[in-house]
């Protein structure tokens, strides 16, 4: 036939708006191939149909893209399973010999598949097992981070308070310093009528000798009341240290003591001291 | 700018993001489609979903020298949306929604309906341009899914006749195409 009376009979529009029988169509595709005429112009036709359908164009609701995506996403998930099992199969497929009886073919294949679901079924299982075990261990992972949160708000708080009662005029320093004792001594109170909080800060002072222990003092109207303990930093770290506020304090003194507080400060073993 | 060779390569490997970029370019053009064939949105959002599920799945067929992919698409959403037309749940759905049709219909004495919803402006042009004799066949055809005998027991005319106006109906549309700076 020739060629160009086979462009103009109308078979290629047809073609295009998938009239063909698949006879007719696959007839069009030999000749498509043989010819380039006959490829050409099925794509100016196949243009003409792209352009007649944007004419039509009507955007689709914003959300429906994602709705799609995550479908495929999801069955890509799924193959992954399937293809994951197919790897771990290590069964022996029973030979399919023409001569064979069908019966035997379609038992081998039940077979398979009873094992194949089995080990799917297993793999699944083991997986959840994984996935409850993870699950149990994040969770005790929260309880101690919840603990450590806790721990850190009240020393946040407690420093948030101490801060504010360092900036505020209404405090007093008091530099305690070192008696021929502990010459290289020092350590300050900070003392707050208004708020009614004294906080100490050691600076420098040399550890107890075992079974000693310092304490605080403080001076009100020539009498020495006891403050309590003064407690070293065993990290090292700054910190302050809450003590009990007294009023009219005019001085503070640090002694050393025996272990267990003394009611009367020892005089003599008097490290540090200093009045307002 | 991706090009269609490198779509090509990313449907062949079942590459999702292939479907991602085609979203983006083709879904309005397919939604409009499948829309004027089912007249309902639901529906028409259906048929995109299948559509592009399909086409992520089948893509390591997709072959390039049948056609561009914009036009294996559009094969894929008039066939899903001339199937779903045909089904007998959707038939009994219709019947319903005749009563209250969002597409105005009028007869224009000749024996044929009319959907006077052309609310695009290029389709609009278009329809004024190209004879109704030539629109009315390719519209049977492409929306309505009619082969070529039924489109001669719904107009009552000749079988090479049909033939003969798809023949120039497409000519005159490129023509149209050609002219308006489309093509």
């Amino acid at each position: 036939m020739d060629i160009k009376e086979y462009i103009s009979s109308g078979i290629l529009e047809q073609y295009v708006l998938g009239l063909c029988t698949p006879k007719e169509a696959d007839k069009v595709e030999q000749y498509a191939e043989q010819h380039p005429e006959v490829q050409q112009k099925i794509k100016k036709l196949q243009s003409c149909m792209e352009h007649y359908a944007d004419l039509h164009a009507i955007p689709p609701p914003p959300k429906l893209k994602n709705r799609i995506l995550g479908k495929i996403h999801h069955l890509e998930d799924c193959k992954g399973l399937s293809v994951e099992y197919k790897r771990g199969q290590t069964l022996e497929q029973s030979p399919v010999v023409p001569q064979d009886n069908f019966r035997r073919l379609w038992s081998g294949i039940a077979v398979l598949m009873i094992f194949s679901l089995g080990f799917l079924s297993y793999s699944l299982y083991e997986q959840q097992k994984l996935a409850n075990q993870k699950l149990a261990g994040l969770y005790s992972e929260i309880q101690y981070i919840k603990a450590d949160y806790r721990e850190l708000r009240v020393q946040s708080d407690q420093l948030q308070a101490q801060y504010a009662v360092l900036k505020d005029a209404g405090t007093r320093y008091v530099h305690l310093r070192g008696s021929n004792m502990a010459p290289q001594s020092l350590a300050v109170i900070y003392y707050n009528p208004d708020h009614k909080k004294t906080y100490l800060n050691v600076v420098r002072l040399p550890d107890p000798p075992s079974g000693h222990q310092y304490q605080l003092w403080a001076d009100i109207d020539g009498k020495h009341y006891n403050m309590g303990a003064v407690k070293v930093n065993d990290d090292g770290s700054e910190n302050l240290h809450t003590m009990p506020f007294l009023e009219n304090s005019r001085g503070f003194a640090i002694t050393l003591e025996e272990q267990g507080q003394s009611k009367v400060p020892t005089v003599a073993k008097m490290c540090l001291s200093g009045s307002l | 700018m991706i090009n269609e060779q490198q779509i090509t390569q990313l449907l062949n490997r079942q590459d999702k993001q292939a479907i991602s970029i085609l979203y983006d370019r083709y879904a309005a053009s397919l939604y409009g489609v499948a829309l004027k064939i089912v007249h309902s949105e639901e529906v028409a959002e259906d048929i995109l979903q299948d559509v592009f599920i399909k086409a992520w799945q089948k893509g390591v067929d997709y072959d390039s020298r049948k056609g561009s992919v914009f036009t294996w698409l559009l094969n894929i959403t008039r066939n899903r949306a001339i199937d779903i037309t045909r089904s007998s749940s959707f038939r009994k759905q219709a019947k319903i929604l005749e009563l209250n049709s969002f597409a105005h219909e009028s007869n224009n004495g000749n024996g044929y309906t009319e959907e006077l919803n052309v609310n695009q402006i290029g389709l609009r042009w278009m329809v004024n341009q190209l004879d109704l004799k030539y629109q009315k066949v390719i519209e049977l055809v492409y929306f309505q899914g009619f082969t070529q005998s039924e489109v001669v027991e719904q107009l009552g005319i000749p079988l090479g006749t049909v033939k003969t106006r798809l023949k120039i109906g497409l000519r005159e549309m490129r023509k149209f195409f050609e002219d308006t700076g489309t093509i």
